[in-house]
Parts: C-alpha cells; sequence; structure tokens
C-alpha cells in the first residue's frame, strides 16, 4: 500500500461485558481497495464494520477515516458518516416512503440539497441499479433483491468515498443475489473503496484486493485475494473455505 | 312505569349546557394537546438508550399513572391553593400530567417496535439523533399506535367530567346544576350521556381519518403494485 489509508484500525478491542467480540484488530484500506471480510458467524465481522462508522463503540484502539478519529468527542459523528455509505443485511429502508423518498431523504436534510436537485440525483441512481420504472413504488411492494439495490442507491446518495456492505446477499433469494452483486461489481469497477462482510467467495475472487478472514473476534488473515484462495495461510481459513466452496 | 318524560327543562337551559360542552371541548383539548406533547417527550426519553433518561421516564410514568385522576385534581386546586390558579387550569394540569404517563407508555412501546437497524440506517445515512427521531421513527411508531392513542383521547374527554367536582362548569357540572333546579334526572343526564357519545365518537373517528394514520401505505397502496 503506497498511499495513505482511508480507513485504519489499529489494536481495536471490543466486548459486550465479560464476552470479547473485537480483540486486536488491525486493519488498513487504502482508496480505491476492495476489502472482503468473511469467517463464520459469530467471528465479529459485522460488528468490526459497523466500527468504522462509529454505529458500535469500541473500547480500546483507534479507527481512523480520513485521518478523523471515529468515536472521539471532538469529531462530528453525522459528518463523517455521511461519507461514508453503508448497506445492511436486512436491508432497512424506510418503509413509510417510496423508494425515491428513501434516496432522496438524507440528501435533502443532510447535504441540503434542494427536492429537485435530490429527486433528479435519485432517478438517475436508481436508473443507475435498473430500477426507474419502481420509484414510486413502496419498500413492501419491492422484492428483496429490489430494495437491496434501492438501498445500494440510498446509500450512493451522498456521494460518499467509501461504502461499507453488511452481508448484502445474505437475507435473499439465490436468483436475486446476482442482481445485486451486478451492482457491487460495477461500482468497484468504477473505483469505489469498499469494505464488504460477504459469503459471496466468487464475488471475492473477482473483485476483492483483499480479503480479511476472522475468527473469533481476531483478524486471522489479511491477504491479497489471489493469495488467498490459492493457500490460506491457517488451517481455520482453510477448513472454512473448504466449507463454503463445496457447498 | 309511570314517569313522565318532560323535555322542556333541558330546551329551557340549552344554554347551559351549550356552555358546558363548549367547556368540555376546550378542557379536553387543551388537555389532549399537552398531554400528546408532554408523554412524546417522556415516552421518547424512556426509549432511549440513556440509563438514567429511562428511569426519570419510569418514576414519572409510576407516580402519575398511579394516584386516581380526582387526587391530581385536587392537589393542583387543593393542596397547591395558595397558587390561586383558576379551576379550568387546574383541571387542565390535572388531566394532562395523570393522561400524559399513558400517552408516554404507548410512545415508548410504539418506538421500542420499531427495529434497531431502521435508527441505524438513518443514523448511518449522516442523520441527526433529532432527525432520525423526527424523519424516521415518529413516523412509523405514530402509525402503529394511532388507534392506542385514539382510544386514549376519548378516555380524556370523558375523564374531563370528573372536573366538575373542582368547579369548572363543564358538561357534568351544568348537567347537575340543571337537576338540582328541575329535578329530571333522566332527561339531564340522557341529554348529557348523548353529547358525550356523540363528542367522542366524532373525535376518536376524526383522529382514525387522518390520512396515512389507518394503515401503513404499502398495504394501502395497491396501485404501486
Amino acid at each position: 500500500m503506497n498511499s495513505l489509508p482511508l480507513i485504519s484500525l489499529d489494536h481495536v478491542s471490543k466486548s459486550y461485558g465479560a464476552n470479547p467480540v473485537l480483540r486486536d484488530c488491525s486493519l488498513k484500506v487504502a482508496p480505491g481497495e476492495i476489502v472482503v471480510v468473511c469467517g463464520p458467524s459469530g467471528s465479529g465481522k459485522s460488528t468490526l464494520i459497523k466500527t468504522i462508522n462509529g454505529l458500535e463503540p469500541y473500547q480500546s484502539g483507534t479507527i481512523m477515516f480520513e485521518g478523523k478519529v471515529v468515536g472521539a468527542r471532538s469529531t462530528d459523528l453525522p459528518a463523517v458518516r455521511a461519507r461514508i455509505g453503508m448497506v445492511f443485511q436486512s436491508f432497512e429502508l424506510y418503509p413509510h416512503m417510496t423508494a425515491l423518498k428513501n434516496v432522496m431523504l438524507a440528501q435533502t436534510h443532510v447535504l441540503k440539497r434542494s427536492s429537485e436537485e435530490a429527486r433528479a440525483r435519485s432517478l438517475e441512481l436508481l436508473a443507475k441499479v435498473g430500477l426507474s420504472e419502481r420509484a414510486h413504488a413502496y419498500p413492501a411492494n419491492l422484492s428483496g433483491g429490489q430494495q437491496q439495490r434501492v438501498a445500494i442507491a440510498r446509500a450512493l446518495a451522498l456521494d460518499p468515498i467509501a461504502m461499507l456492505f453488511d452481508e448484502p446477499t445474505s437475507a435473499l433469494d439465490p436468483e436475486m443475489i446476482n442482481e445485486v452483486l451486478d451492482v457491487m461489481v460495477s461500482l468497484a469497477r468504477e473505483g469505489m473503496t469498499m469494505v464488504v462482510v460477504t459469503h459471496e467467495m466468487g464475488f471475492a475472487r473477482r473483485v476483492a484486493s483483499r480479503v480479511v478472514f476472522m475468527d473469533e473476534g481476531r483478524i486471522v488473515e489479511d491477504r491479497p485475494s489471489a493469495q488467498f484462495f490459492e493457500a490460506p495461510d491457517t488451517e481455520r481459513a482453510r477448513a472454512f473455505l473448504s466449507k463454503i466452496i463445496a457447498h | 312505569m309511570s314517569y313522565q318524560f318532560d323535555w322542556t327543562p333541558i330546551w329551557q337551559n340549552r344554554q347551559l349546557i351549550a356552555d358546558g360542552l363548549l367547556t368540555t371541548i376546550l378542557l379536553s383539548l387543551a388537555g389532549l394537546v399537552l398531554a400528546l406533547c408532554l408523554g412524546l417527550i417522556v415516552g421518547t426519553l424512556g426509549a432511549s438508550r440513556s440509563r438514567a433518561g429511562r428511569l426519570v421516564a419510569g418514576v414519572f410514568v409510576e407516580c402519575m399513572r398511579n394516584v386516581p385522576l380526582l387526587i391530581h385534581m385536587y392537589f393542583w386546586y387543593m393542596a397547591l391553593a395558595f397558587l390561586r390558579l383558576p379551576p379550568f387550569l387546574c383541571a387542565v394540569l390535572g388531566l394532562t400530567f395523570y393522561s400524559s404517563a399513558y400517552v408516554a407508555e404507548v410512545v415508548r412501546a410504539g418506538i421500542g417496535g420499531i427495529s434497531r437497524g431502521q435508527t441505524q440506517a438513518a443514523e448511518a445515512s449522516g442523520l441527526r439523533p433529532w432527525q432520525v427521531r423526527l424523519l424516521v421513527i415518529y413516523p412509523q411508531a405514530l402509525r402503529n399506535i394511532a388507534p392506542s392513542l385514539a382510544s386514549l383521547s376519548s378516555q380524556l374527554i370523558k375523564d374531563s367530567s370528573l372536573a366538575s367536582v373542582i368547579a369548572v362548569a363543564e358538561l357534568t357540572y351544568q348537567a347537575g346544576s340543571i337537576e338540582g333546579q328541575t329535578f329530571r334526572t333522566f332527561e339531564v343526564y340522557i341529554t348529557i350521556a348523548l353529547l358525550y357519545l356523540a363528542l367522542v365518537t366524532l373525535v376518536t373517528r376524526g383522529l382514525m381519518s387522518i390520512p396515512g394514520l389507518r394503515e401503513p401505505p404499502a398495504v394501502a397502496k395497491v396501485s404501486d403494485v
């Protein structure tokens, strides 16, 4: 890595009571990098990704985004979050708003764009994810794949400089997974910095610059994806890979 | 039964009844608006992540809810007599504090019913905490609790009749005074009962017909499919 990291986690630990969820995690993500985080359930992947934009507090270590310390009193957390798009496993579209309004909301209330400007940008993004004709539908009337694509459009609406994906395809029927992955691949090709928690190893192989493997709250491996898939360092990762690819 | 109904005293006293009805409406309206505002604040506190906030809300709710409404009114009218508050204001304060506890509990449950993921998604997009509540949480919670709030409103209108004991000249008070002068007990209380029935029905129906409060839009708008 030559360029300065956009995201950096330095010896981050977190626990719920006596239960450690993150143990001494360090990770650097340079602009334009695509980092896939994988590991068995309960390994701390989701918690790790949520500490980056401060949705999960952490107890020790330092997390920096664009040189600002996430979670520090002096850091304006909402302002940091507005620079990072996030996509959730369960979509989390606002059910009382149409797809269009979902994409517009933060534009008008965080970026203070005029509603015409926000509407134009939203329609552009909905077209990009292939949902122009569903702009006025409510989330309950959209399929899971469509909801997730709206959620991606919503995250992109703030023109973020990095995107976090927390198991974006885990709640989807198999035939809808690809429509979401396709959007993510095209985003990756455009040079978006991405941290993706996923079990989609095909996606990781295609676009990831690095793969991070977690187990029991620790980052066990952090290697360029080609190397990771060829020969994982640890037995734990090897066992995980063979299970997930042979399924 | 040889009772002879005589409705003329009702008609003769129509002005008193109309005044009483108006006072009941004003009393209920003031109590309702204030109880909703206070209940929204306390309920939000009760659903917050702050332990101190939840404690304060819990103590408030228990203290207000577990004391009879009549005592609330006596408290403002008699215990705090040195304040010399007008009876109407005492009744409004009593109704507000008593009912706000119920509103707070409903609001707290309503907010609790919205998944944590909604808050996280809204926070992740850079919205500030008050914007998250105003734009994302309250609109959803309000839809879910609208029927409960409507029934609390009807309760509050009926509760306002207790203000008669602290000399607020509302509907029940006027009924008592007309009955005292004319002895037409049945006629008076049938009339009053019908007026309460009409008022409460109108208000609850009215509240539930506010657009968007009846059903979630996702279900209502079939045209979108």
